[in-house]
């Protein structure tokens, strides 16, 4: 079996290079209006995990606890 | 409302620390478009972009409430540095993902019509089923549906859903196993094919 590459994933890291350093340059405000989002699903999802989640410390080290 | 307008994302990183829970709320609803968007913009994919932004904002999460996070610029930033980080690792994942290759064969594995594109009937029929499918999914109790929903359209092993829902393997298949039984029931109830050609 051969290893073979079919995308140029270079290309694509220095895109997403790109695409970070205008992102970052454009103000937070701009993006106000936009309706672009995830899923409802998502987002529910990641507000209830971070109600859930409670970092703690067991025998020096550290474990997450999610409270359902 | 009046907090969503006021308060600046120091602030409101600070009381989600000091344990206000809706201040990250907040934070998610005032980021999430330029987030989101900078991240579809990368990889072109809904899916995967879901995928990068929930865990992009879960370790945003765990980084604050382990009091990691130290105040050195801004909020969007930081979050978009984070996403930024999770796309180079999905591409360097993928290239170091080896492929299958027939050249050194006679036969063609890949060439056949199995593997063609779909007619646009099958496709109209694929779009159908699929779209009853989800349909009958939401129609599950929410602890069938989550486990559903990530086994099936976010390819999450049985011991990844064990460990995200906080339960354990069996129970997480004992889910699964009810919430097929129910979408075969609820699928006759309203006499939906699910037969895929």
């Amino acid at each position: 079996m051969n290893k073979k590459i079919t995308q140029d994933y270079s290309a694509f890291e220095e895109d997403a290079n790109y695409w970070f350093s205008v992102f970052d340059n454009i103000p937070d405000i701009a993006f106000a209006k936009q309706e672009v989002s995830p899923g409802s699903f998502i987002v529910n999802k990641i507000k209830a995990f971070a109600r859930a989640y409670q970092p703690m410390v067991v025998l020096d080290k550290e474990v997450d606890l999610i409270i359902n | 409302m009046e907090k969503q307008l006021v308060l600046s994302d120091e602030q409101l990183v600070k009381d989600f620390v000091a344990g206000d829970s809706g201040s990250i709320d907040i934070l998610i609803e005032r980021h999430k478009a330029k987030i989101f968007s900078y991240i579809v913009m990368c990889v072109k994919q809904q899916e995967l972009a879901e995928d990068i932004f929930q865990e992009a904002f879960i370790r945003v999460i765990r980084t604050l409430k382990n009091g990691r996070y130290s105040d050195s610029g801004k909020f969007s930033s930081w979050v978009m540095r984070i996403a930024h980080n999770l796309i180079i690792d999905y591409y360097r994942k993928q290239k170091n993902q080896s492929v299958i290759s027939n050249d050194n064969y006679e036969y063609d594995l890949f060439n056949s019509t199995q593997f063609s594109d779909k007619s646009v009937e099958e496709q109209m029929v694929t779009d159908q089923v699929l779209s009853e499918v989800s349909m009958l999914v939401n129609l599950l109790p929410d602890n069938q549906r989550e486990v559903v929903v990530m086994r099936h359209y976010r390819d999450l092993s049985f011991k990844e859903i064990a460990e995200e829902t906080n339960v354990s393997i069996n129970t997480a298949l004992g889910r699964m196993r009810y919430a097929l039984m129910n979408l075969r029931r609820l699928a006759e109830e309203r006499n939906i094919s699910l037969t895929m050609s």
